[in-house]
Parts: structure tokens; sequence; C-alpha cells
């Protein structure tokens, strides 16, 4: 097999070879580590490449197997992590002066997962400062270019978690997600992202953005590897006041189940408030006539508050973001990008009364989702109003704009709401941008929205297209040693 | 900055009533901005704040104040 093609194997069939062992780990992380170097200049998905300690985690992972003490379908798959999470030995800057030298004693609590399972880490993928800021010129790394186009965005704020995966730079990525932060670069990207519910997955070791909307999902390349993914980072996390100790299910085993029947929900009154382009319309709307050939009956409901739902989001994010960053702002100033610093510090000027507002907010919000799904099994919103858009961040929307008609519109409710919201490709622009396609389901209630997205993804295409990239091959053969 | 620089400076932008709400005093009194720096800051605060003042909007009465965020 081509190193190209190792590149974009999924989880799936990658620990299948390694398994019968007609693939090495260590074969598989080479693979994406050249990978890494022909690409990396120009997408700028890492931040920092562990390829020593890649290549280390591989070839134990090769011995192991060799010994029969295989670990399970993630044993040997190279992943990446958004640089937010501590990784021991590995810096974890953030993208940030102030943690530009920040070296952790420790594994947060889901690599310390991933490395139990046997994953091994490529290195850190980039993101805006602090997850928190548009991008701007004195970021200290620059912002990943999207790979499908690199005149255009990859997506705020997990932008190198969802490029890497896009581009075959790592098999999957961890991510964040507060206000849309894994769900926008995977709609941007065309990969599969997963916010789970909140609670599911363990924040320890996670630098903070927002201590009641912050929660930790996965970038994939398909349905079925995130539900592998979910299976290991799931459970309860001592470290993690907001941790559930909900019994985790066999995500993967309960992929096959049946559909036919279920019945999906859709919102024309948010859509038509948040607006939608017309080509994301035309493909929201063929991915609706794909689940009623599925079986599948589609019900109009009705979230008359979720107009304020970004602003909620947003307040609670900056008053939280703040306290969060109070002691580094007042000590470290000058080490925060402008972008960033205006961000958090705006949440000093929020009152108290703006966060038990917003607090308050979130409740009806959750009330009203809770209401609304009992009766469908899942709610269906395009990902974003629009596919990327080219140049760098300025997109803000106008002051007296009272529906923020932007990028967060239809995913910030759900980081309130705490449920669980999946990104996939539901079609590509006729420039050849990814359009991305949400599934919201009950909470905790991840099997369902797996098992829909699953089908659809067995149905179509769009998954499994490839960015126009530059190939290993070509790359060794227009070299002088090619 | 002066107490009284910063409530004249969030006044210029339209913001006085927050003026005298306890976080605002934080920030300017424990940050330290510099003059240039808080009138950045003010400037771009104009959007988040309007956010914050549209949940004013909402029929919150009765709303519990829940700090329990597991989905239901």
């Amino acid at each position: 097999m081509k190193s190209d093609e190792l590149c974009y194997l999924t989880i799936a069939k990658a620990s299948e070879l390694i398994r019968e062992r007609s693939l090495s780990p260590v074969e598989l992380t080479q693979a994406y580590l050249d990978r890494i170097e022909l690409l990396n200049p120009k997408l700028r998905s890492f931040i920092t490449v562990s390829a020593d300690i890649a290549l280390a985690q591989a070839h134990q992972a090769g011995e192991e197997i060799a010994q029969r003490k295989y670990r399970g379908p993630l044993h040997g798959i190279p992943l990446s992590y958004k640089d937010l999470i501590e990784t021991a030995e590995i810096r974890t800057t953030a993208n940030s002066r102030v943690y530009a030298d920040y070296l952790p004693e420790k594994n947060a609590n889901v690599v310390t997962r991933l490395r139990e399972a046997g994953a091994v880490t490529l290195g850190k993928a980039n993101l805006c400062e602090f997850a928190f800021s548009d991008t701007s010129e004195d970021d200290l790394f620059k912002e990943a270019r999207n790979p499908w186009n690199q005149q255009y965005q990859a997506g705020l704020s997990s932008n190198g978690s969802a490029v890497g995966v896009a581009a075959g730079l790592a098999a999957a990525s961890i991510a964040t997600d507060s206000g849309g932060s894994i769900r926008i670069p995977a709609s941007y990207c065309g990969v599969t992202g997963l916010k789970p519910s909140y609670g599911l997955v363990g924040r320890t070791g996670v630098i903070p953005l927002s201590y009641s909307l912050d929660h930790v999902g996965t970038i994939a390349r398909t349905v079925e590897d995130t539900a592998l993914l979910l299976e290991v980072i799931a459970g309860y996390d001592s470290g993690d006041l907001a941790s559930s100790r909900q019994a985790i299910p066999h995500y993967n085993k309960l992929l096959t189940g049946e559909i036919r029947g279920m019945r999906l929900g859709i919102c024309p009154q948010y859509m038509q408030e948040v607006g939608v382009e017309d080509r994301v319309w035309v493909a929201f709307q063929h991915a609706l006539d794909e689940f009623r050939s599925l079986g599948m009956a589609i019900s109009e409901i009705e979230l008359p508050s979720f107009s304020y739902g970004p602003a909620a989001d947003f307040t609670i994010l900056r008053i939280e973001g703040f306290q969060v960053h109070f002691r580094n702002l007042k000590q470290h100033r000058e080490k925060y990008g402008v972008s960033a610093f205006h961000e958090i510090a705006v949440g000093g000027l929020l009152s108290a009364s703006d966060y038990l507002r917003a607090q308050q907010a979130r409740t009806l919000l959750a009330d009203e989702l809770s209401r609304a799904l009992q009766g469908i099994n899942v709610l269906l919103m395009p990902s974003t109003p629009a596919s990327a858009s080219g140049g760098t961040y300025h997109l803000k929307p106008p002051l007296e704009q009272k529906v923020a008609k932007d990028e967060i519109s239809y995913l910030a409710p759900f980081d309130l709401t705490g449920t669980p919201a999946l990104s996939i490709c539901c079609g590509f622009t006729p420039e050849g941008l990814p359009i991305g396609l949400q599934l919201i389901g009950r909470g905790f209630d991840e099997v369902t929205i797996l098992r829909i997205a699953q089908r659809y993804q067995e149905v179509t295409d769009f998954h499994r297209r490839q960015p126009p990239l530059e190939s290993n091959a070509s790359a060794i053969a227009s070299s002088p040693r090619g | 900055m002066m107490r009284r620089e910063f409530l004249g400076l969030l006044s210029a932008f339209g913001v006085a009533a927050r003026a005298s709400e306890p976080q605002s005093c934080i920030l300017r009194g424990e940050l330290d901005l510099p003059a240039d720096i808080s009138a950045d800051l003010v400037r771009f605060s104009q959007f988040p704040l309007k956010q914050a003042d549209w949940l004013k909007e909402l029929p919150l009465d009765g709303i519990p104040l829940c700090f329990r965020y597991t989905p239901k």
C-alpha cells in the first residue's frame, strides 16, 4: 500500500490491518510523519510534531502486538491533540506566548486514556490563542489553512485538528468545543466532529476557556472512527467536577441498530432567524431526502428562545474566561495577542447580573430543547450558515443585529444545553468546499446520533473525498533524491 | 487609569450604565490598563455588551438559577 493510502485509512481499517499484522504501527506512524513534513509548512496543522516520541510509542505498540498483547482498535493508531490538551514531555502552548515554553508533567485525562489504549501521539494541533480569539497578526503561531483551498479559512478554534484529519496528517484528533470549536472546523474541512454530552469526557489537564461550557470531543474521518474513539475517552474523571458517572455504552457495536421509523426534527423558525446560504440550504434539503429514503420521518419543531443562544453562550464564555485568565492577564498582559486580550478582558466589563441572566437563559433553552426532543429522536440543523470564507477572520455581525448571523449560531446553543452534537459532511460547494450537517441528540444519547449518521455515511460518499493536495509519492519524485 | 478617567471613557462609548458595576471596577483597578489599551477594549466591548443586554428581553421570571449543567 502506498504511503498516502496509509494516511487516509480509517481507524477501523488500519486497526484491522494492525491486528492481523499486515501493517505495523511504525510503518503507519512514519507515513504520517512523512506527510506532515511535506504538508505542514503549507497547512500549519501542527504546532509541535513529536516525531521521536511517536516513533518510540509506535515501536512499543508493534512489540506488544507481536507478543499478542493487543490492546484494542486504537493500538498503534497515530493521533493529534489540540494544543491546549496537556501532554507529558511535549510542550503545550495553547498558541499563546503565556504558555510558549510550558512542558506539562502529566498527561491530560483524555491523553492517558488513549495512551492506555495504545494510541500514538503524533503531536499538538494548531488553534487560535487559548481557543478564544479571532486570529490576529500577532498570534504565536499563524492559523492553519483549509486543505480544500488554502485561500480559505479552516474555522475556529480547533482548526489544526480538523485540517490534519482532512489532509491525512493524523488518523483523528482530540479537540474541544465551547461555542462550536469542534464543529466549525469539522464543517469547513469536511470531516466528522463530535461534541459529546457535557460531562461525558473528562477535562482534567485541559487548559480551560469556560468551566461550564468546555467539552472535550473528537475530530475523525468517519462516524465509525468517532465511535471507536468515544468508547475510549468517555467515562468518569475524578479530577473534573462536572464529570458524569453514566455507564458508557459500546458505541461501535451499537452503530448498526435499526433507524427506520425514527423521527427527525428540523427548526425552520430558527433557520429563518439565523439565515442560511443557498447552497448550504440545498445540501441540507438533499440530506433530508436521504434520511426520508432511509425510512425516517421529518417533522418541524419550534425553539423560540434559541435566538438568544449565541448571546448567552458568549456572555458566559467571556465572564468565565475572564476569571480563568484573571491572574495571567494581570501578570502577563503583554504576552496576550491583541484579539485574545480583547475577547477575554471584555469579560471584566460584564456584570454579575449579566452572568446570572445568561445562566437563566441557558435553563430556558435547555428546557425548550428537552421538550422538543420528546417528540423526535434527533434534531437536524446546518453546522454553519455558510461554507468556509476566504481571508482571515474579521467576521462580526452588525452591532444592532439581535440574532447573531454568524458561524456559531447553529452550534453555540448546544454547548449551553450540553446535548451531544455531531457535524458530518453533507456536500460540497461548486468551488469544492465542504458543507456540514449537524445532528443533535438527547443528553447522553450519543448512540442515536452516531447510528443515524453512520447510516448516512453508508449511503453517501462525501466523507471519503480527499482534498486536492500534493502526495507523498509526487514529492519524492520531484525532489532531487527522487 | 484613574476611576474618573475610566468612567469618562466608558461614557464616551455609550456604556456608562455599566461603569458603576463591580466587575468594571475590578478590570479598571486590578488590571491597571494604560489609557490606549482601555480605549481599545471599551471600543471592542460594544458588541459583547449589546449581546448581554439582549438577554434582558427574555422572559426569565420564574426561571430557576440552576448551576447543574448535565443535559436532560
